[in-house]
């Protein structure tokens, strides 16, 4: 009895063990590619950043520095500039991306007739690729181009160095040249690429809303309506509050996006006027392996690291703040 | 077993200017993989050159490989993986970055058995290829900036483009061919602040941007050239190309709306193709107009061949090099007007004689310096420019600095970088 029950285990575990290493055979060819490219090459950058690595040398002249490459990535101060940067653009693109996309998702969650051609219109900008949208706000913002016209004011849209909040320092009669960099704000064009973003990633986070409110029971409207809350007192107490993990993942995956912002630059300005547009991942790339610069591929790859590490902490703190409620 | 030709055809000229590359001796069906930069136009005079090596030498196999963008990278990471061509272009970063590392084939053996004199070639141009007493690489040609003035624009304001010879010339004649007012004002000249133009005229005050590993260019007589050129921003006779919505000077030329540009070569090729719309324009060239007691000077820029020191065929490498760059190659190049030859003596060649542009732009090759050299060294060169053009060059022409003051800033900026 005890013997059959001991075989019956055995013949259990081998099943066991026999469908563990078919599932891992199912997975053996992602695990072996994102071992190799992703996580391979993580930790090859990783003791890159120790070293003095060149892109322009053979790798055997590579020598370890210790922690001089993040040392001097927190002295430097182009990195520093594009930090300020890109927290404003953080800041500001997330923000207005996440607010855009719910009141967008609202609107199109209602039933309308021909809602569905609305939908696929809204969505048109994010089909784009942000180099053909580079491309083509790249004219819209000469000097001679479209937005001027409209306006009627003559903006170097894309050649403007002037921080968006010199005015204000202006009231009090500070000179905004005598203001540490980061609190002179983002400069003119710094903000007209941050329009641009905004307006091409909108719709894709307000896929995600639109998907989200569908799924919110009637219900709670029903009920909600009786209890005398309709419109935007719904909206306030029962969409908003239903919508918070989406929220919270649009925000992080928008943190991500914008402190990763390249190509724009790349097309656009070049990290210019004055530095004005240098974000940290076009400031990498450019030391890594940008033509004419001494190719240092470890300081790079330090500065890569400590952008990592930035965007990780500030997920945590996000996903901190605005998941909690709704896990209850 | 060695090749070469034995036709009746004379191959006096196939390396540096009287040299012959058949005295080389090629080893017997080799191969050869030759990486080149540049757009279509280039790649096919290029693949002409190669073609004619190979009626010379029939018994070896050349493969172009094109790489028309990105070219440094992929070729750093062809050496980093090994599997770099054997015959390659090299401009300033490269020589800079596989050199001092051997990465390299020297050259010298080569030209001495080919009978190459190094003199052949512009000293100022050759000395970039040079490294610790050797040879690494010989310029295929080069290009030069001087000063385009539209004809029309000229004779319509009184001005002789000829008798332009002084900074104030030029000031009176931006001043006088300077017309209109708002969208559709004509400037006399068009503005780039890149010290790869304005330092030209740093350069004719004496070697006033670095001396003794020291940036020197915020002395009175660098300041002298960046005010001289604010000056017609100052004076609204010249503005920055990107204000006036342009992607370079050359596209404010063709477009009217500069009667001057300070330009290399390649306007010449730009405005002959009729989708620029210029192709009736008739200019005038002349050399950068000299400051009271200063001389004549330019950028020059240049690319070279070389070799690969792991090739399996370094003869054969070799001699494509040399032929490459040689007096019969290059002479079959001028007629495409793209390039400016290397070697001194095809400087009288009559096409120079026909073409007065073409005349004025190689007469620069004597009296020019390589961005490379007097900027640091290939190496530093690029953060050296980084440095000058967006920490002096850009505050000072967007006005949001005074030129001495944001010299004096980059000269800081470019101190730490030579230190480094």
């Amino acid at each position: 009895m005890a013997e059959a029950m001991t075989s019956h285990r055995r013949r259990q575990s081998q099943l066991a063990r026999r469908e563990a290493i078919t599932a891992y055979l199912f997975i053996a060819p992602y695990l072996l590619t994102a071992g190799i490219f992703t996580f391979g090459v993580l930790l090859y950058v990783f003791y890159t950043s120790f070293t003095n690595l060149s892109a322009s040398y053979a790798a055997a002249s590579a020598r370890f520095v210790g922690l001089d490459n993040y040392i001097r990535a927190f002295r430097d101060s182009e990195f520093r500039i594009a930090l300020a940067n890109v927290f404003w653009y953080f800041i500001i693109v997330t923000t207005l991306q996440t607010i855009g996309a719910i009141l967008l998702a609202s609107l199109l969650n209602a039933k309308l007739r021909g809602m569905r051609f609305f939908r696929t219109m809204l969505y048109a900008p994010s089909v784009a690729s942000s180099v053909v949208m580079s491309l083509i706000f790249l004219w819209l913002y000469l000097r001679t181009g479209f937005i001027n016209y409209v306006l009627g004011t003559n903006i170097s849209w894309l050649q403007d160095p002037r921080p968006i909040f010199a005015p204000l320092y202006g009231l009090f009669g500070v000179d905004v040249s005598s203001v540490p960099y980061l609190f002179r704000g983002p400069s003119i064009t710094w903000v007209a690429i941050m329009i641009m973003n905004v307006f091409s990633t909108i719709p894709t986070f307000m896929v995600m809303f639109l998907a989200a409110l569908q799924d919110i029971p009637v219900q709670l409207y029903e009920a909600g309506a009786i209890d005398g809350a309709t419109g935007w007192k719904a909206f306030w107490t029962i969409t908003l509050p239903l919508l918070r993990p989406v929220i919270s993942l649009v925000v992080v995956l928008g943190t991500i996006g914008t402190f990763l912002v390249f190509a724009q630059i790349s097309i656009m300005t070049q990290g210019g006027p004055l530095r004005t547009t240098l974000a940290p991942l076009y400031l990498i790339y450019q030391k890594t392996l940008g033509t004419g610069t001494q190719a240092e591929a470890g300081f790079g790859a330090a500065m890569a690291f400590i952008l990592a590490g930035i965007i990780i902490l500030i997920n945590i703190v996000q996903r901190r703040y605005i998941e909690q409620p709704s896990d209850v | 077993m060695t090749t070469s030709s034995t036709g009746t055809t004379s191959t006096e000229g196939t390396a540096g200017a009287k040299g012959d590359v058949t005295k080389l001796s090629v080893e017997d069906g080799a191969s050869l993989r030759v990486a080149v930069s540049g757009n279509a136009t280039e790649q096919r005079l290029y693949q002409e050159g190669i073609d004619r090596f190979k009626a010379i030498f029939p018994n070896v196999n050349v493969t172009m490989e094109p790489i028309p963008d990105q070219y440094e990278t992929a070729l750093k990471a062809g050496f980093s993986a090994g599997t770099a061509q054997d015959v390659f272009v090299l401009n300033g970063e490269l020589m800079g970055a596989f050199a001092p590392n051997n990465l390299l084939l020297p050259l010298d053996d080569a030209m001495a058995t080919a009978g190459v004199n190094p003199d052949d070639y512009y000293e100022s141009l050759l000395t970039l290829y040079q490294h610790e007493g050797k040879t690494y690489g010989l310029p295929k040609d080069f290009g030069a900036l001087v000063i385009f003035i539209n004809n029309a624009m000229a004779q319509q304001a009184g001005v002789d483009p000829a008798s332009i010879k002084t900074w104030s010339d030029l000031s009176a004649a931006a001043e006088k061919m300077t017309s209109g007012e708002g969208p559709g004002k004509v400037y006399g000249m068009c503005l780039n602040p890149d010290i790869q133009r304005y330092g030209a005229s740093m350069l004719q005050n004496g070697n006033a941007i670095i001396a003794d590993n020291k940036a020197v260019f915020n002395q009175p007589s660098g300041l002298a050239a960046v005010e001289f050129w604010y000056s017609f921003k100052q004076n609204g006779t010249g503005e920055l190309f990107k204000e006036m919505g342009k992607g370079w000077c050359g596209e404010a030329f063709s477009g009217r709306n500069a009667a001057m540009v300070l330009e290399g070569g390649w306007l010449i090729p730009f405005l002959a193709d009729p989708a620029n719309g210029a192709t009736d324009l008739e200019y005038t060239a002349i050399p950068i107009p000299v400051p009271d007691g200063g001389k004549p000077a330019t950028w020059l820029f240049t690319n070279a061949f070389a070799a690969n020191a792991q090739t399996k065929y370094p003869n054969a490498a070799a001699a494509l090099v040399l032929f490459l760059t040689s007096a019969v190659n290059q002479k079959a190049l001028i007629p495409s007007g793209l390039a400016l030859p290397s070697l001194l003596s095809l400087a009288d060649d009559p096409y120079f004689g026909e073409n007065p542009a073409q005349a004025v732009l190689v007469q620069q090759g004597a009296v020019g310096h390589l961005a490379d050299v007097v900027l640091g060294g290939p190496l530093k060169k690029g953060d050296v420019i980084n440095a000058l053009n967006v920490d002096a060059m850009e505050q000072i022409f967007l006005g949001a600095m005074p030129p001495q003051q944001a010299l004096d800033a980059a000269a800081q900026k470019v101190d730490e970088i030579l230190m480094r």
